[in-house]
Formats: C-alpha cells, structure tokens, sequence
C-alpha cells in the first residue's frame, strides 16, 4: 500500500502548490500592499548580483552580437546612412517639405522640455525572457524620483511609460507592446484617437483604431492628446502616418515610429504625474 | 536537505542572472531560452513529482519576482510542468542525456503553453516575443540544447553528482 500513500502525498503536495500560486496570483492583481513590497525588496537585493552578471556576460554577448548578427548591424547602418541621406535630400527640396520639416522640428522641441522636468536614464537591459510585456529596464529608480506612469521620451518621441519602480532601477513598457495604449490626435487637429502597440512582430510601429474620423494623410504628425485623464502630456511626438485604411467605424492608421524604442540606449523619464481626482 | 536548498538556490540565482542578462541578447529569431523553466523541468526529472513541484514552484516565484510576470504565474505553471517531468523520469527506464533534453524539450513547450494560457487567463504575461508556436517551438529546441548544462547544474544541486535518478 506504499505506492497509494506515495501518490496521495505527491497530489497533496501539488494541490497545496497550485492553492498557493493561485492565491499569490489573487493578492498581485489586487495589488496587496505587502505582497508589492516584497517584490520590490527582492528586486533590490537581486539587483547588484545582476550587474555583476551583466558585466561578466557582457563580452560573451558582445561575441555573439558580433559573430551572429554582424550582417544585420552592416545591414542597419546601410540603411540608417540611406534614410540620413534621404531625409537631408528631401527636407530642403520643397517649400511643402520645409514647412513640415519646420513642423516636425516644432514637435521635437516638445512644450514639456519647457514644462516639465526630465531624468537621463540609461536602458540596462532590454526585453527578459518571452512571457513579460515588451519592456526595457533603465537605471534610475524611486530614489531618483521616478514614479509609476510617467512617460519615457527620446529625441525622436515617445518610448514608453514606467510600469514599475524599484528604489534605484525601473521598467519601462514600450509603446510597441501590445497592451500599451495612448490617447493621440493629429496635430493641429482636436480630433482624439486611441493608439495600441502592435506587439514584437511590428517594433516600429503602432495602430491607432479607434475615434479617428476625420481625414488623414500619410505623413500627418501623431502627437499625445494629453487631457485631465491622460497619463501623457500633450504634444509628445509618436511618429508620422504611414497607412489609412478605412474602416466602418472611422479610420485605422498606422504610425511609423521614428525609432525602435527595443533599441535605444538612452532615455529621458518625464517627470510628469497625473493628477488624482480627490474623493 | 538545507544544504541542496542552499545549493538549488544558488543555482536558480545564476540561472536568473543569466536569463535576465546574456539571455535577454542571445536570441534567436527573437526567441530567447526559458532558462529557468528548464532548470525547473530538470528538478522534476531529477528528483521526482514531489521535491521537484516543490523546487520548480519556488524557481517559478523567482521568475515572476525579478521578471515582469504575475506574481504566481510561472510558480503555478512550473510546479504543474515539474510534476509531469517528474512522473517522466520516475517511469523512464534509464533515463540518459538524450532523454533528459527530450523530457526537458517536451516540459518546457508544455510550460510556454501554460504560461501563455494562464497569463492570458488572468490578464497578465502572454507571449510578448512572437506567435504561441514560434515560441514554443523555439524555446523547447533552445532548452533541450541546454539540457546537459542544466543537468549538470541540477544534479550538483541535489547533491547527485554522478548518477542520474534511479529508474522507477
């Protein structure tokens, strides 16, 4: 009769297992105190052992970097030298093309470099395994002043927003994730969007499906709406309308991203929070 | 018992600061290795249903705290992965380095399943790198490749240097 008592134990043992995680799983999403706390805590502990790894794996990934994807690193230059070479062409040809250009330079000195402060941060890691959300880890945290929900920019526009802070590291969800969304609207125009990262497959873009009726043009600029609700400022740049595609409920666009925000190596956390409405 | 704890923690420590440095650039066609779901799989076939659900339900909370998941998730989904593995390797008739990266291969497409389905269940994780297929796919072939390293690994941390598990 060993073999029942064996088997009994062992489904004990895994029933009691699968309670616990189902209960864990319960308080996170209810955001228990404690349970957050804790996280942050073994983040915090386990951070300073991680950058001894990064710095010790470092030149084995910098090898395979090079050895596996030296043609993709010839590949991107040849075609980051082509798109320079591109736009320097094709911004002064035209009185239409200036006066975009005079536009677009009007975006990237954003009104929130005026207004709002910004942190320097460098990205750490980028995306970690399969499973977690699109994201990149920067090195400034909580003790810098970075909170939950401020957005993250570059001089080419919005990259993302804090999704989690720990005391000297935080998570950055990238605006192509696909559970990213962001209230936009075509600058110069009142109307308001709502646009959602399209997941790993597209890393330079991101679909805007719903409120947009009016017409639009490719190569219209995409900004943040901002408003009373919004977590973003307006006025961020996002990116330049590369496709209208009609639907029965107004327009879908897709929106070219200046850059791919998995890629960057250096950011700036806009230290804007929103306000929260009392009572 | 304390002291293949310590051991298997250190592992899960190295084995975390690998996944979330070398492995987030090691990629291949995007696809990273699910070091830790191996690592976890490899407890079950080493140590059997019972300790390896054990070990691979605290790898998993391990997982989940320093990656971005849902804190449970992969604990749940590891734990569930272990036990299969261990039952695995509890009924396989000498078990060998071919069949442990097979076993490995196997629990760790199993594992990308549920953690892909548990994560869209409650509204967190899900697979961020690509279709459900290309990574399941991708991450059995890479685990299984890493089988022997993990073997090893785990082995130490259980303290069985040489032998693999006895067969059933």
């Amino acid at each position: 009769m060993a073999a029942p008592t064996q088997g009994g134990r062992t489904w004990y043992t895994l029933g009691l297992l699968v309670l616990s995680a189902l209960t864990l799983l319960t308080l996170d999403f209810r955001g228990f105190g404690p349970i957050e706390s804790a996280q942050g805590a073994a983040r915090d502990i386990f951070s300073p052992v991680r950058s001894v790894g990064a710095a010790i794996t470092k030149p084995i990934s910098n090898g395979f970097e090079g050895l596996f994807n030296y043609g993709d690193l010839e590949r991107e230059n040849a075609e980051l030298r082509a798109l320079i070479a591109q736009f320097e062409g094709e911004s002064f040809q035209e009185d239409v093309d200036r006066f975009e250009l005079e536009q677009i330079r009007r975006e990237l000195s954003l009104d929130y470099l005026d207004g709002q402060d910004v942190l320097a941060a460098e990205v750490i890691t980028g995306p970690v395994g399969n499973f977690a959300s699109l994201s990149v880890e920067i090195d400034r945290g909580s003790s810098d002043g970075v909170r939950e929900g401020m957005p993250v920019v570059t001089g080419s526009g919005l990259v993302g927003r804090v999704s989690r802070v720990d005391s000297k590291r935080s998570l950055v969800q990238l605006i192509t994730d696909a559970d990213f969304t962001v209230g936009v609207r075509i600058t110069d125009r009142d109307e308001v969007g709502l646009a959602h990262g399209n997941g790993s497959g597209s890393p330079r873009s991101i679909t805007v499906d719903q409120g947009i009726k009016q017409s639009v043009a490719v190569g219209d600029l995409v900004v943040t709406s901002g408003g009373r609700s919004s977590r973003f400022p307006p006025g961020l740049l996002i990116g330049i309308v590369s496709n209208v595609i009609p639907k029965d409920r107004g327009l879908e666009l897709e929106v070219e991203l200046n850059t791919a925000p998995a890629a960057i190596g250096f950011v700036n956390v806009v230290l804007f929070e929103v306000e929260e409405e009392q009572g | 018992m304390t002291i293949n704890a310590i051991r298997l923690g250190l592992v899960t420590t190295i084995a975390l600061v690998l996944q979330t440095t070398l492995f987030t650039e090691l990629r291949i066609a995007g696809i990273a290795p699910e070091l830790i779901l191996a690592l976890a799989a490899i407890s079950g076939f080493v140590a059997g249903p019972n300790r390896g659900a054990i070990a691979g339900f605290w790898m998993g909370l391990a997982y989940d705290v320093v990656l971005e998941t849902p804190l449970g998730l992969a604990g749940l989904a590891f734990c569930l992965v272990v036990y299969g593995a261990g039952i695995a390797g509890e009924r396989a008739f000498r078990p060998t380095w071919w069949f442990a990266a097979g076993a490995c291969a196997v629990s760790s497409a199993l594992g990308v399943i549920v953690l892909a389905v548990v994560g869209a269940l409650v509204g967190g994780g899900g697979v961020a790198t690509g279709g459900l297929i290309s990574v399941l796919l991708g991450v059995a072939l890479l685990n299984a490749l890493l089988a022997p390293l993990v073997m090893a690994a785990v082995r130490w941390g259980y303290g069985r240097p040489r032998e693999l598990r006895a067969v059933a």
